[in-house]
């Protein structure tokens, strides 16, 4: 083994090893002369990572400042000055993508990537506004989702990936939350969102950057729960519950996608069924938004069924997205599926025992099960990776 | 990469030109009219202060539209200013109209937000009365030029 350049690792990465080197040498497993000459190969670096850091916050910086610019309408600058402003920074912005691109210095490409995803949006923003196109377009937020991840498969950048998938949910929630008339096609287009997002993330492990799979999948998983859970809320008006023909189109088009998702994939097991898990989820999201209950001072069986059938359903698709995060190892996802989790559970709490206490006793009531959720979300988790673990070695 | 990058930005220009394309093409070739307006001012997250305008005499055929459905309002010219005279729901044949859409309550024309500092914004004096100048080009787009 070549330990003539030490590799770099950070300071949890270094004390883990040193602990499993001592653990190999009481096993018999290696000698010490092996365990020093392992650990004299790889050094500490904080360094890389702050600079990482600093490089990072600086794109984000200047990023968001130009946007802000926008915001701040400068009356100082004619609204095409502010127009070619910004344009010019954009285009320097790409420039230098291509700049670093050349001489291989990949982080500073990595930061022109997120400044120029940020900065297309000043320019969306910017000549909208010099445009006079009226306030709160969300279509404006879609050109810049686009425009972002345009960028994102061109130059196989995970920041503009980052902001394309962000402002694309954006719009997604704007769109719908000013275009719909009622809760179900709200729900739906969450939840075919989160099978579009699963689906694309699927694919990734076939095709294209294996690692653009992760924002989509934590945008999938995000997504069908939050959908998962507005379905969930009881739903006393039959008008929120009617089925539209664009919804009807949209889930049987997520459907088919999911299945699509499924067949294509190259992996195998469990990891295979993230496409169709969010396609159930998107089922069991349009049964229970249209699933018309009583409401009213009394729960009726009908009332204790939906409710039942919400809890079961919620915890179900939080496990498997807990199941996800292990299998993929992203700590991500199971920040996603423990507070959706704990959330759920606290609020459909709330909607029960609101009708039975009242005061303070609800909030002690209330903070005792939100205790004990997080308390069993995390033992499930660390069974469910247990479980995993085991099953895959 | 440089061949990839020039694409990404010639597509992009496209699609921003496509997103301000109503008020762009208003801008470009429309006929200049003036009308009366009111006031409210809020601000946009993402561009800042405006002034919020609702034309009077637009607001009274509200009802002659479908939520998110197009409408188009005829105006003619009365006095100083123009005012709406009648909505359809298709497209007229001839005259001077606006082409609008029912955005919740209100029908909307795409000059509805008239972007300014926000120092302007909030020095903006709705005592007096105002009146918005606008291009509307062949096919109703609106591009809002002013507000005096």
């Amino acid at each position: 083994m070549n330990m003539a350049a030490p590799r770099r690792a950070t300071k949890t990465q270094h004390d883990w090893l040193a602990r499993e080197l001592t653990y190999w040498q009481s096993q018999g497993l290696i000698e010490p002369s092996a365990a020093t000459t392992i650990r004299d190969g790889y050094e500490v670096s904080a360094r890389f990572s702050l600079v990482k850091l600093a490089l990072a916050l600086g794109g984000a910086f200047a990023g968001i400042g130009l946007i802000w610019l926008v915001a701040a309408n400068l009356d100082e600058l004619s609204p095409l000055m502010r127009i070619a402003i910004v344009v010019a920074f954009w285009l320097a912005s790409l420039a230098a993508i291509w700049w670093f691109d050349k001489r291989g210095q990949s982080t500073l490409g990595q930061v022109a990537q997120g400044i120029a995803a940020l900065a297309f949006g000043a320019v969306v923003m910017q000549t909208a506004q010099s445009l006079q196109v009226p306030a709160y377009e969300p279509k404006l937020l879609g050109i810049w989702a686009i425009g972002a991840l345009m960028l994102a498969y061109a130059v196989r950048g995970l920041a503009p990936l980052i902001v394309g998938i962000g402002t694309g949910i954006g719009w997604l929630e704007w769109y719908l939350g000013q275009h719909a008339h009622s809760v179900l096609p709200v729900v739906i287009g969450i939840l075919a969102a989160g099978v579009i997002c699963a689906t694309v993330a699927t694919l990734h492990g076939r095709w294209g950057t294996r690692n653009f799979a992760i924002p989509w999948r934590i945008a999938g998983a995000a997504l069908s729960l939050v959908g998962l859970f507005v379905a969930a809320v009881p739903n006393t008006n039959i008008d929120q519950a009617l089925w539209t023909t664009p919804a009807i189109v949209v889930a049987v088009l997520a459907g088919i996608l999911a299945i699509a998702g499924y067949v294509l994939s190259a992996e195998r097991g469990l990891k295979r069924f993230e496409s169709t898990a969010a396609g159930l989820v998107m089922a069991l999201g349009a049964v229970l938004v249209s699933w018309r209950v009583a409401g009213g001072e009394h729960l009726s069986l009908n009332d204790w069924a939906h409710s039942g059938l919400a809890v079961v359903g919620f915890v179900a698709a939080a496990a498997w997205f807990a199941s996800v995060a292990i299998m993929r190892e992203s700590n991500l996802i199971m920040v996603v599926s423990v507070v959706g989790l704990v959330t759920f559970v606290t609020f459909q709490s709330f909607a029960v025992f609101a009708r039975l206490i009242q005061g303070g006793w609800l909030f002690v009531v209330l903070g005792a099960i939100f205790v004990a959720t997080g308390f069993l979300a995390d033992r499930g988790r660390r069974e469910l990776a247990e479980s995993l673990q085991g099953e895959q070695s | 990469m440089i061949r990839r990058l020039i694409a990404v930005a010639l597509v992009s220009i496209g699609l921003v030109i496509a997103g301000v394309f109503g008020q762009l093409s208003a801008a470009a070739t429309g006929t200049v009219i003036t009308m009366k307006v009111a006031p409210v001012d809020p601000i946009d997250p993402l561009r800042g202060a405006y002034v919020a305008l609702s034309y009077p005499s637009i607001t009274k055929f509200a009802k002659e539209a479908d939520a998110n459905e197009p409408v188009y309002v005829s105006v003619e010219k009365s006095g100083d200013t123009w005012e709406a005279t009648s909505a359809s729901r298709t497209r007229p044949a001839s005259g001077t109209y606006l082409a609008c859409q029912r955005k919740f309550s209100a029908i909307e024309c795409g000059a509805s937000s008239y972007f300014l500092p926000q120092t302007k914004a909030a020095e903006f004096n709705w005592k007096q009365s105002r009146v918005a100048t606008l291009k509307v080009d062949s096919r109703g787009r609106v591009f809002l030029v002013g507000v005096n």
